[in-house]
């Protein structure tokens, strides 16, 4: 009685019955979790999907496990609702302790190493395997919507890359400096091309009298924008790898940061 | 009108402003701030650090620039130096790129005004 009132009142079947399989579920013994086999998930899509579900749903510390053909692919670690690590081939993804403090960070390198290994195994099954044991919550951690969030193909993708091809129609002229040394230059004005070059070394001059003096500094990625003439904009991108200098229209400055901001904006929690 | 109320002004008129600093870039101090919420002070420091960096790059360019934006993944810092030949800089920080033009002329507003009372 009191379960179909339950039910009723919350007017969602479904909803109470993964409730319910979810109960069955936390109450299994080791040897049944053990047991327990998930379908394979198709693609990468799918495999964050289940993730997802699995982390969004698991407050007792639990250890998954993705299993291909082969085998133990990779293993997580989840508990109060957050990923809590992960170990790839036996190897941990492993954080800057002073860099990839937040939730963002962290999505991020653990939806690129699932990405990779997406590609490299296959289909891939996600099983628990046990209880775990000694997890620690401190610091670098993410919850499920963070995963989700990063695992969309446009942040797996190179972000300063997509937004340059992006604006490049508009684009006046630019610089695209990686961070393996390669630059790779464009516009039909070498007037422009030169004064980005000259702006580009004064970029590097700032960045490493920063490195020198070590100051603490608003970390991510940032673009800045300035006049070159009445008519010109130049915007100075950076995503802490690589940089890009482009010139465009003053008209266009707007149309150029609002795009920046769909393309580097952070989820709001 | 003290400096105090005309940074609550621009504030108001910019629903997506949450923070509107007055400060001296040449010392990287905000001296009067209006904010939604409660900045620490690095962060102003910082902020006055980067409107500093971003002049010098713009100088490069275009001497007498007036205006340089910052966009981060969360917000957009907007910085207006004045025209009148001091140190004077109105830091503002916004959500919308939209709303660019319109901190950026309140803000110089602002600066013309204090540079008339001085």
């Amino acid at each position: 009685m009191r379960y179909s009132a339950t039910a009723q009142k919350l007017g969602n079947e479904a909803a109470v019955n993964r409730l319910r399989d979810k109960l069955l579920r936390v109450m299994k013994s080791c040897d049944a979790l053990r047991e327990e086999k998930s379908a394979p998930s198709q693609d990468y899509a799918a495999l964050i999907e289940r993730l997802s579900r699995e982390i969004d749903e698991t407050v007792l510390p639990r250890k998954f496990a993705l299993i291909s053909d082969a085998g133990i692919e990779a293993t997580l670690v989840v508990s109060n609702r957050r990923l809590i690590e992960l170990e790839i081939c036996g190897r941990k993804i492993e954080f800057d302790a002073e860099a990839d403090t937040d939730a963002d960070t962290v999505a991020r390198a653990c939806a690129k190493a699932l990405r990779a290994l997406s590609l490299q195994c296959g289909l891939l099954h996600l099983r628990t395997i046990e209880r775990a044991s000694k997890v620690t919550t401190k610091g670098t951690t993410c919850a499920a919507r963070h995963l989700m969030q990063y695992s969309r193909p446009s942040h797996l993708q190179n972000r300063l890359k997509a937004f340059l091809q992006a604006t490049h129609a508009s684009s006046m002229g630019w610089i695209y400096h990686s961070r393996d040394g390669q630059t790779m230059k464009h516009g039909p004005d070498e007037g422009i091309v030169q004064d980005l070059d000259k702006l580009h070394q004064r970029v590097i001059s700032q960045a490493n009298d920063r490195e020198r003096v070590r100051r603490v500094e608003r970390a991510g990625p940032t673009c800045s924008a300035f006049a070159m003439t009445a008519d010109a904009q130049v915007l100075v991108a950076e995503d802490g790898n690589d940089r890009l200098l482009a010139v465009f229209p003053v008209s266009d400055l707007t149309k150029v940061m609002t795009n920046w901001h769909q393309v580097f904006r952070r989820p709001e929690p | 009108m003290s400096l105090s109320d005309r940074l609550d002004e621009l504030r108001q008129a910019v629903p997506s402003c949450t923070l509107a600093s007055f400060g001296d870039i040449s010392t990287g101090l905000a001296l009067r701030t209006s904010a939604s919420w409660l900045y620490k002070q690095d962060y102003l420091e910082e902020m006055m650090r980067q409107a500093a960096q971003t002049f010098a790059l713009s100088d490069l360019m275009m001497e007498d620039n007036d205006l340089v934006v910052v966009a981060t993944s969360n917000e957009i810092c907007i910085f207006v130096r004045s025209q009148a030949g001091n140190s004077d800089i109105v830091c503002c920080v916004c959500k919308c790129a939209p709303d660019i033009p319109l901190v950026a002329q309140s803000a110089q507003k602002i600066l013309t005004e204090m540079a008339r009372a001085a």
